[in-house]
């Protein structure tokens, strides 16, 4: 709803995505920009004899950033849980070498089956408590900064765009359920029908123990991606805009699928010239991601940039350049 | 509740894109109840009951587990690739049965053979790619005289229903038995159904990925089975879904997270009639309300679920206590209007 407060019409469509416009000039084309809003998350599957919660992963749940974490029940009302872990005193040396499995743990509510039953049911959504915080050089830290930075980014982007006329019609996604599949952004793809497209999700950056598998670094500014997922055209533009406003940038090879909403948007309808940019992030999927605020402030000045390259400009013949 | 209906659905052959058999039983079934009827490019069977209410698709699935002849060798012997989730102990040692028309005849010929294994030092190495289908013949020539490269087969095996419970190799159409029973039963519906028997789940769901956009439904609910987790084993994820405690209100597969307007609904109406009902979350089970969920720019999806055991097997079971529920609860739903859901 932010998005209103930049001139722009704010809906939800049938799938639970957010969806922003800022209405062009007629006969301009359709841009589209896109972050995914959810997180990683759990999900009650059963309360057991004792008021223990069992549950089961929504997205891709690291088991080992789990143990020893204050959960909210999304209940009846919100309820405050702890998944715990048997004292290292009773751990025999073949279980301390093992990460304990989802199976293995559960949430405890402080309540009985009997209390616990009428606040919580079988498929309550839970989240990890965390309090985000702020670290030195600008840097934040907190849980689902993947990918509520990129949402960040959009709102940047949307605000440098407040005052400013565009032939095309510009759209902001903030999509459900990525990391239960990529599945919010392909029906977001269908309700725009975009011309271009461009996702922002976090990538990889370098930390210690990932060095050899990683380009990009914190700090250095959001990494415009290349690749099969990517319309190489519209790689080019993002890289000639960052050049020419002098806006820090740095290059994310993905030779592969990249696993964002752009995935799916790249394939959407009769095919969308997608770009894709990542924001480097250290620690993905744990409750302590951390990305730099100065990133996500250039990403949104990039895509305001890169709007304002495109305007009265004929998409197709961007895409044919 | 029909059993012998049931037994009939069940019992028939249909490997995924050789849904014909069902698809006839289907038409049969519904040609005097429905006031449109079509087969759409795919195969799948899309029936419409009119109302003045939001479209509303219930979906099910025809085919089953199904395998296609890849190759003939120089001894007549088959092999093959398999169509569904199946494992290579599920399959080896099992029986199958060949549904094609034989060149140069016009009745089907029901043949049945054997998935047998090579025979290969190391036991523990034996996997998928070893496996051969042995149908009796003694040449390439001989087998090319009674099935084609492309030939379709399902598990072979009778439909057997007690007092209790049903064993089928097509225990999947339990739906199909689900949805046909309600088309039939249900009186004028609030709502504008569409009762759709899909083809092709087997093949990442080709069938209602299609049906899907041909009726736009405003609504959907997905009826197929799932798996059930009062299996024995200690290793074993205790997840909900349990046979014999009644239909089971889908909240999450892999492939889906129903929208909680639907889960509500569907809670509440059972409720309402005494429906027995219990809540599925499966953890690597995908249904039709995967693709459904995404389609058309999104589409408010739910599922009921008949809890089965050894679902990707060739003898599935599902007691029939928890079909019944989900049938008077198909019933309900379909005679309840799809109002303000979102």
């Amino acid at each position: 709803m932010e998005f209103a407060k930049y001139r722009c019409d704010v809906s939800a469509d049938r799938f639970g995505n957010v969806i922003a416009c800022k209405k062009g000039k007629q006969g301009g084309g359709k841009l589209m920009f896109a972050a995914h809003m959810d997180e990683i998350g759990l999900m009650v599957s059963q309360i057991d004899e004792q008021g223990f919660l069992k549950f089961s992963p929504i997205g891709g749940c690291d088991q080992r950033t789990l143990l020893s974490q204050e959960v909210i029940v999304h209940g009846r009302r919100d309820v405050f849980g702890v998944i715990g872990l048997k004292p290292p005193h009773l751990t025999s040396d073949e279980e301390q070498k093992k990460s304990v499995s989802i199976a293995d743990m559960a949430i405890d509510i402080g309540f009985s089956q009997e209390e616990a039953e009428p606040l919580v049911r079988v498929g309550d959504i839970v989240t990890v408590r965390r309090k985000t915080i702020e670290l030195r050089n600008d840097l934040l830290s907190g849980k689902s900064l993947d990918d509520k930075a990129g949402v960040a980014a959009l709102l940047e982007c949307a605000k440098n765009l407040v005052d400013y006329e565009n032939t095309h019609d510009l759209y902001f996604a903030a999509t459900a359920q990525k990391e239960a599949g990529i599945r919010g952004a392909r029906a977001a793809a269908f309700n725009v029908n975009p011309d271009i497209c461009v996702v922002v999700d976090a990538g990889f950056a370098k930390m210690p123990g990932l060095d050899a598998f990683s380009a990009i670094e914190l700090g250095k500014g959001p990494a415009i991606a290349v690749g099969p997922n990517i319309r190489y055209a519209i790689f080019e533009v993002l890289k000639e805009t960052a050049e020419k406003n002098e806006i820090m940038f740095q290059i994310d090879p993905i030779p592969g699928m990249s696993y964002t909403d752009a995935m799916f948007i790249q394939i959407a309808g009769r095919g969308v010239a997608t770009g894709l940019i990542s924001l480097p992030l250290k620690y993905m999927h744990t409750s302590v991601e951390t990305v730099s605020m100065k990133d996500v402030t250039r990403a949104g000045t990039l895509l305001s940039c890169f709007t304002r390259s495109l305007n009265s400009r004929d998409l197709e013949m961007v895409l044919c350049s | 509740m029909n059993l012998e209906l049931l037994q009939k659905i069940c019992g028939l052959a249909a490997p995924s894109s050789g849904e014909g058999a069902v698809r006839d039983c289907v038409i049969d079934l519904l040609k005097d109840v429905a006031d449109e009827i079509k087969v759409d490019p795919l195969g799948s069977v899309i029936a419409r009951k009119k109302g003045a209410g939001p479209k509303v698709m219930f979906a099910c699935h025809m085919d089953q587990p199904s395998f296609m002849i890849n190759f003939i060798d120089k001894d007549g012997f088959l092999r093959f690739s398999h169509m569904g989730k199946l494992a290579f102990e599920q399959i080896r040692g099992q029986r199958v049965v060949f549904q094609n028309d034989p060149p140069g005849e016009s009745l089907r010929s029901v043949m049945t053979g054997v998935i047998a294994c090579e025979k290969i030092r190391d036991k523990q190495q034996a996997s998928m790619i070893h496996l051969y289908m042995d149908a009796g013949f003694r040449s390439r020539e001989e087998a090319e005289k009674h099935i084609a490269i492309g030939g379709l087969c399902v598990f072979a095996g009778e439909t057997v229903i007690d007092g209790r419970k049903i064993i089928s190799p097509g225990l999947g159409r339990a739906g199909a038995f689900v949805l046909a029973e309600t088309a039939k039963a249900m009186q004028s519906s609030p709502n504008d159904m569409y009762f759709v028997f899909n083809a092709q789940r087997e093949v990442d769901f080709a069938g209602a990925k299609a049906s899907v956009w041909t009726v736009s439904p405003d609504y959907a609910v997905c009826f197929d089975l799932a798996p059930s987790h009062d299996i024995p084993s200690p290793e074993i994820q205790q997840l909900p879904v349990r046979a014999g405690n009644g239909a089971a209100i889908k909240i999450k597969d892999s492939s889906v997270i129903c929208h909680p307007g639907l889960i509500h609904f569907i809670e509440d109406t059972a409720k309402e009639n005494g429906v027995r009902v219990q809540f599925e979350i499966s953890e690597s089970f995908q249904s039709g309300a995967g693709p459904v969920h995404t389609a058309n720019g999104g589409v408010p999806a739910g599922g009921v679920s008949i809890p089965a055991r050894g679902i990707d097997s060739a003898h599935p079971i599902a007691l029939l206590s928890d079909i019944e529920e989900s049938l008077r609860l198909a019933l309900h739903l379909a005679q309840k209007p799809f109002e303000n859901l979102v």
